[in-house]
């Protein structure tokens, strides 16, 4: 006499022949699970033998039936609860041995290879799309990259000639002995002011292109901060003398002495108390002061008491090219650089820069310097 | 993987040299083979990161490294003696460094030629032909990766709108020649001179014969071979 259990090796032995299943579930007459695979106790839980069939399954619709699963020799798609509560979908197959059957879950293999070509597919997409925005990117930067070069010429092969210009315009100027109603020299005072104008944006494109192309080097010295300001307010005497623009310096006598590239910080600000000076209308007064209002960092601010940046300008003060629309009081022309260059100067020390201008009030442009480089 | 002089590579003081037999393309190579076979994304991309530093030529990664390694993991598959889940992380670990080494790859001089690289239809293993894509770029080519399973009217579409001087068709799985067959014949309906060019790890096992009896189409063996067919 065969036992079950002999019946059920050779039934199974058959089956494996032909099919992997994965999980194996030996069940009563009452449908109670009397044995269960290794896999099947790994995935359903150890707790699976001893409890009902229908207890392990999902079902969403409320019809499962273990006589339906008996007759259905196609195997059924099923949703087995696994231990960690989540569903797997496993095709069902349930062979008769005894009074009771044996219930044979294996992997629905066309779904999961539907499955695996599908992800596949859109893994080996998502190579081919990273493939062609990588080679977008390179290109662009070459593109960039000779943009900044030509720059980078261009202002250079410019600028000699400009300053031959600009000298014998002077030298021009001081012969003019013969011009009585003084229009000759309005004339060359005109062309002068454009020569200056057009000097200045030269300088501004060879700076701007070097800072671009990630040549911007510091030089880095120890200077005294306060005396560095101080120059740099003399140096802008003359034009505000001529606007009737006064600048004030407000600073502690406390000497600072930090580690910064004095012509580059010096230009900042050259650019900001002259930026302030054209800016004012006649009598107003510039103040420029140095605080240490950090313990880490010291700031650097400029004060006007101009018409102030209007709301839609303030976005892009610091943008290259981004200059505001509106005309100073000394007539000059902005390059719409200087800002920038301002920007990436300063933050090249690993220090910031901003502004306040509420409306109507002025402006204050302020940039900090990190005091952690001292000497 | 050749002579086995280490297994770790270590980077030298001394310059490194990177001939195909050279003690320290081997050492690298084994290095690689080895943590690539573990599933060490990290270790892999070390690897790849030093050689760059050390300039290994671009062409020497390709077939060196990337290729001779995935070859082998191939081999290892095939043989049973790895999963096919171990062989998946590796195609995985290798296509996750070609964007590192991409970069020196497009910066060859440009030649003014195009060339649409592919997978046939139903082909989805598509590492073999983006190193083909990349390698082609590093010889001034501007290549256009269609990736994997291109349907064939989406290809001869594309090929109409590109207008390449050359189409690279790769083959990975022996069972996809027949769709290979039929792409080329395809092609060759309303692009009757179009020079094609055709590969790939299932020409290993033969076929190359049935498609190198249409019109202007060559079996390139290895990347060598292919530079060799790009010559003018």
């Amino acid at each position: 006499m065969i036992s079950r259990r002999q019946t059920r090796d050779m039934v199974l032995s058959n089956y494996l022949q032909m099919r992997a299943p994965l999980i194996l579930l030996d069940l009563d007459q009452d449908g109670l699970v009397t044995e269960a695979n290794r896999y099947a106790r790994n995935m359903l839980g150890t707790d699976c033998i001893g409890r009902p069939f229908s207890c392990l399954i999902l079902d969403f619709h409320n019809k499962f039936s273990l006589m339906d699963l008996r007759t259905k020799h196609a195997g059924v798609l099923l949703s087995f609860k696994t231990k960690d509560n989540y569903p797997v979908s496993l095709k069902t197959f349930y062979l008769p041995l005894g009074t009771g059957g044996l219930v044979i879950g294996e992997q629905n293999l066309e779904e999961s290879e539907e499955l695996h070509n599908s992800l596949l597919h859109l893994n080996n997409e998502l190579n081919t799309i990273s493939r062609d925005l990588q080679k977008k990117t390179i290109q662009l930067q070459q593109v960039n990259d000779l943009k900044n070069q030509f720059l980078g010429m261009a202002a250079h092969d410019l600028r000699n000639p400009l300053a031959t210009v600009y000298t014998y315009i002077d030298i021009l100027r001081d012969d003019l002995h013969s011009d009585r109603d003084g229009t000759a020299l309005e004339a060359f005072n005109e062309i002068q002011q454009q020569m200056k104008y057009m000097m200045n944006l030269v300088s501004n494109l060879l700076d701007y292109s070097v800072i671009e192309q990630g040549r911007l080097d510091l030089d880095k010295q120890p200077v005294e901060i306060h005396q560095l300001v101080s120059q740099a307010v003399q140096s802008n005497r003359l034009l505000s003398a001529k606007r009737n623009v006064t600048i004030t310096l407000l600073a502690d006598k406390t000497p600072c002495i930090i580690m910064i590239d004095l012509h580059k910080i010096r230009q900042v600000l050259n650019n900001l108390i002259s930026n302030a000076v054209k800016f004012s209308p006649s009598d107003a007064t510039v103040t420029v002061k140095v605080e240490k209002a950090e313990i880490s960092s010291i700031t650097i601010s400029v004060t006007d008491q101009g018409p102030g940046i209007p709301d839609e300008m303030r976005n892009r003060l610091f943008v290259p090219f981004g200059k505001t629309n509106q005309q100073s009081f000394s007539g000059e022309k902005s390059t719409g650089l200087g800002l920038a260059i301002c920007r990436k100067m300063i933050e090249a020390h690993g220090g910031t820069i901003g502004f306040e201008s509420p409306a109507g009030q002025g402006s204050r442009f302020w940039f900090t310097l990190p005091l952690s480089a001292t000497t | 993987m050749g002579q086995k002089t280490s297994d770790t590579f270590n980077p030298a003081s001394r310059p490194l040299t990177f001939a195909p037999d050279s003690p320290d393309l081997i050492a690298a190579c084994n290095s690689y083979t080895t943590s690539l076979l573990a599933g060490d994304r990290v270790a892999c991309r070390a690897i790849v990161e030093q050689l760059l530093r050390d300039d290994c030529p671009v062409k020497i990664l390709y077939q060196e490294l990337f290729q001779k390694s995935l070859y082998h993991v191939g081999d290892l598959w095939e043989r049973n003696i790895i999963s096919v889940a171990r062989e998946h992380v590796a195609t995985a670990i290798t296509e996750s460094l070609l964007p590192l080494v991409f970069p020196t790859a497009c910066a060859a001089p440009k030649t003014g030629k195009k060339v649409v690289v592919a997978c046939t239809a139903h082909e989805l293993h598509q590492l073999g032909a983006r190193m083909v894509a990349d390698f082609l770029e590093m010889n001034g080519w501007d290549s256009l990766f269609l990736g994997s399973n291109t349907p064939q009217d989406s290809l001869v579409h594309y090929l109409h709108e590109q207008k390449p001087d050359l189409l690279c068709l790769s083959l990975s799985v022996q069972m996809n020649l027949r769709h290979l067959i039929e792409t080329i014949a395809f092609v060759r309906k309303s692009c009757a001179e179009l020079p094609i060019a055709v590969g790939g790890q299932a020409f290993r096992w033969g076929g190359a014969d049935q498609v190198t009896g249409y019109h202007n189409v060559r079996y390139a063996i290895s990347l060598d071979q292919l530079e060799h067919l790009m010559q003018p």
